[in-house]
């Protein structure tokens, strides 16, 4: 061999990944022969000590092993993290106390009882204090009206760019006109204390309703929501995404007739490494959309989402995600789906759960379409719940967790409904079963096999009961016509006449009013059995209940 | 008041500057994972070390607030890198001691050895250089065939025998040579590019 002296001259070309191929492949056999080369390969690569580092850094690193959960917790609030950086990279600083004596950047009042004043505004008291500033209740002399003044905080205040935004966002939703939107009159942008004047709306929020009253009641819950909806819909119509939807941004009158949107995207304005203010490692996120916890861009169906979150949490008392802390919270809402609010609350319809599931959902294309049509559905439904005797059941809504659950019972029903019915169709043809049990199986198998045998195999007990008891099902899911399940009632107990005639030989099929009721049931296909069932709002749980008649 | 314009944060432009994001983000895929794993060493339970980690970062996050450029010497990188380093270990000597795994390289020994380094500073290294490293193997793994990458893989890490994995991926000893060597290489480079803009570094290489 050559090893001493080999100068083969491409070795070093192996490290491109663009060798080419036919060189490639001379050189590998040369490096199988050639130590020499080998080592120069394995030099040029990295130096002898890289190498080594490389397999004790690497090898090592079991040494503290993070679980599947823990690895993939750091991974996602990474990503978050990262993200937010990168779609908001206006960071003001957010480090000055929240606390600050807010009485100092007022002058003294002209009014004796007012505690001070901003230009024409005589400030009367306080109407609350967060991390963005102060909103005061003031009274305007130059236009003789009472109004809610919002005075960024001075550390704001002292950061051109969060100033900037305040001022920027206060102007887009000055523009949504709507009575569910707090209306922003006017936009101070002065440099001490930029604020803005806005329309004096109730002083509660949702938070301190449900905080002192726990759930509220159906009823109020779909009228606060078509509200919101609706004043959504006007914000996302001129591009406007409220981003901070949660029950301390809704203002309540006290009889909870009118709710009130606050803070158009001034989230935004003051977001702190996109970390305090949407809640991240200092306050809870529990009402972020999964495209939001993710930091991904966001468009007006992240609103939907909050809004579903609120909604929940109306109707249960309970946020849907929660977490003793922040990763947990973070997690939940990516990965999870919350628990039925019936089961908090058992109070709430399924129409309202499967609303508020819809707008839970995490791909934002499963949601609503828009506020828009969100609206108008509660509208329909509260309209429903008021007159239930004169209006239409709403449509049941679809979300893609029931549409999993539904099609596994659809599955179910339809077979029950197809198997029977070719069974009427069956015994319509006055055959005697007894007398060619071959064609009996043989045309029962082809279309539906050994299920439809053992549903006939064991027909239903009492056909009165399974019919009080479909009634009962539909009485709960209020559809005033029932027709479907009534039908299938007496399929069944058809069903059952015709069994024991089945079993006595010779007997003749007709039995009494066989032709006059028999249910109109024409030439089921499994498919439009199913549709059927979709259309009548046949989901899982009453499926199962069929399901045990049989 | 004086211009308010040029009060605070030029935090703002340093962060729009998309060098500093990509800096942040190296930081964070690094760093995050890194923060907890000591907290781990530390003794802490996994639901512990998940809230100290939380905890570390937020103040980071608020210093990287308050940081001003042109104040600090060095790059956004190095700067992030020291003041993880300073709050870290602080946290680990507030906890009483720091058990040291058997199974540790050969300065994990070293500190058991000689009391005079300090432990706590060590431990801290060791764990970032090998956190470096596995970000760097993490961030190039998908740059290759899945064959050519368990060729270094399993040569270089596991140290198994060219021709045992040579018949277990059923590649010649010549591929499995230049595989494992276009992995290394392109390692190294990660690494040292890191390391290089968070501070000089130890992995000079003359070939470069």
């Amino acid at each position: 061999m050559n090893e001493r002296t080999c100068h083969e001259p491409y070795i070093e070309s192996l490290l491109d990944e663009n060798c080419p191929r036919a060189l490639q492949k001379d050189l590998e056999q040369h490096l199988e022969n050639c130590p020499e080369c080998r080592q120069r390969l394995f030099d040029l690569a990295a130096d002898d000590y890289i190498w080594a580092e490389a397999t004790s850094m690497l090898s090592t690193v079991g040494d503290i092993r993070l679980s599947a959960e823990s690895a993939q917790k750091i991974k996602d609030t990474t990503s978050f993290l990262v993200s937010r950086l990168d779609t908001d990279p206006e960071l003001p600083d957010h480090s000055a106390p929240v606390g600050y004596d807010w009485t100092k950047i007022l002058d003294p009042p002209a009014h004796p009882e007012a505690v001070g004043r901003i230009d024409q505004f005589e400030m009367e008291s306080k109407l609350g204090q967060g991390g963005m500033g102060i909103v005061l209740k003031g009274f305007d002399r130059e236009l003789n009206r009472a109004v809610a003044i919002k005075i960024l905080a001075p550390h704001l205040a002292a950061n051109g760019t969060a100033r900037k935004r305040f001022a920027r966002e206060a102007q887009a939703a000055a523009a949504v006109v709507h009575p569910n939107v707090t209306r922003i009159y006017s936009v101070k942008q002065s440099p001490q204390r930029p604020y803005i004047v806005m329309e004096l709306g109730p002083t509660e929020s949702l938070q301190n309703l449900v905080d002192e009253h726990g759930p509220l009641d159906v009823k109020n819950v779909i009228r606060i929501g078509l509200q919101i909806a609706s004043g959504l819909s006007a914000a996302h119509k001129i591009g406007l995404i409220h981003r901070d939807i949660k029950p301390g941004n809704i203002l309540v009158e006290k009889d909870v007739s009118r709710v009130m949107i606050t803070d158009f995207g001034l989230a935004r304005a003051v977001d702190d490494v996109g970390m305090t203010q949407t809640g991240w490692l200092t306050g809870t996120p529990n009402y972020m959309s999964p495209e939001q916890a993710r930091g991904e861009e966001l468009d007006t169906r992240s609103d939907l989402f909050s809004l579903g979150s609120l909604l929940y949490f109306l109707a249960t008392g309970r946020e849907p995600f929660r977490g003793e802390k922040t990763y947990a919270v973070i997690q939940n809402i990516i990965h999870e789906h919350p628990v039925d609010p019936r089961s908090l609350n058992s109070e709430v319809p399924k129409y309202l759960a499967d609303l508020i599931q819809k707008l839970l959902e995490k791909d934002p294309g499963h949601r609503f379409e828009d506020a828009n049509h969100l609206s108008n559905v509660l509208e329909k439904y509260l309209a429903y719940l008021e007159q239930p005797g004169q209006m239409k059941p709403p449509k049941r809504i679809v979300s893609s967790r029931t549409k999993q659950k539904q099609w596994i019972a659809a599955g179910i029903a339809s077979f029950v409904l197809a198997s029977t019915a070719s069974w009427l169709l069956l015994f319509k043809q006055p055959i005697q079963p007894t007398e060619n049990p071959d064609q009996l199986s043989t045309k029962t198998e082809s279309k539906f096999p050994t299920e439809a045998v053992s549903i006939l195999e064991n027909p239903v007990e009492e056909p009165e009961k399974s019919i009080l008891e479909l009634n009962s099902i539909s009485n709960e899911y209020q559809f005033d016509d029932f027709g479907y399940f009534r039908e299938l009632g007496e399929i069944k107990s058809r069903m059952k006449t015709l069994e024991s005639q089945l079993l006595a030989p010779n007997q003749n099929i007709q039995g009494p009013g066989f032709d006059n009721h028999l249910p109109t049931m024409p030439n089921l296909e499994s498919s439009d059995a199913i549709r059927s069932l979709d259309e009548k709002g046949l989901n899982s749980d009453n499926k199962l209940r069929i399901k045990k008649f049989d | 008041m004086s211009d308010p314009l040029k009060t605070r944060n030029s935090l703002i432009l340093r962060l729009r500057n998309t060098d500093d994001a990509a800096a942040w983000q190296e930081f964070l895929e690094i760093y995050h994972p890194l923060i907890f794993r000591l907290a781990r060493k530390c003794g802490l339970q996994e639901a512990d070390a998940l809230d100290t980690t939380q905890e570390v970062l937020t103040r980071i996050a608020k210093a990287v607030n308050r940081w001003e450029p042109g104040e600090e010497k060095g790059s956004f990188r190095g700067w992030l890198g020291r003041i993880t380093r300073n709050l870290v270990i602080d946290f680990m000597r507030s906890k009483k001691r720091i058990p040291l795994t058997g199974n540790e390289s050969s300065i994990g020994k070293m500190i058991e050895s000689n009391p005079v380094i300090d432990e706590t500073d060590q431990v801290y290294q060791l764990e970032q250089q090998k956190q470096i490293f596995l970000w760097a193997a993490e961030s190039i793994e998908n740059t290759f065939q899945p064959k050519s990458w368990k060729a270094f893989w399993m040569t270089t890490v596991e140290q198994k025998t060219i021709d045992d994995v040579s018949k277990e991926l059923n590649m010649t000893r010549g591929a499995i040579y230049v595989a494992r060597s276009r992995v290394m290489a392109k390692l190294k480079k990660q690494v040292q590019r890191h390391l290089n803009l968070e501070r000089s570094l130890p992995l000079e290489n003359s070939h470069e």
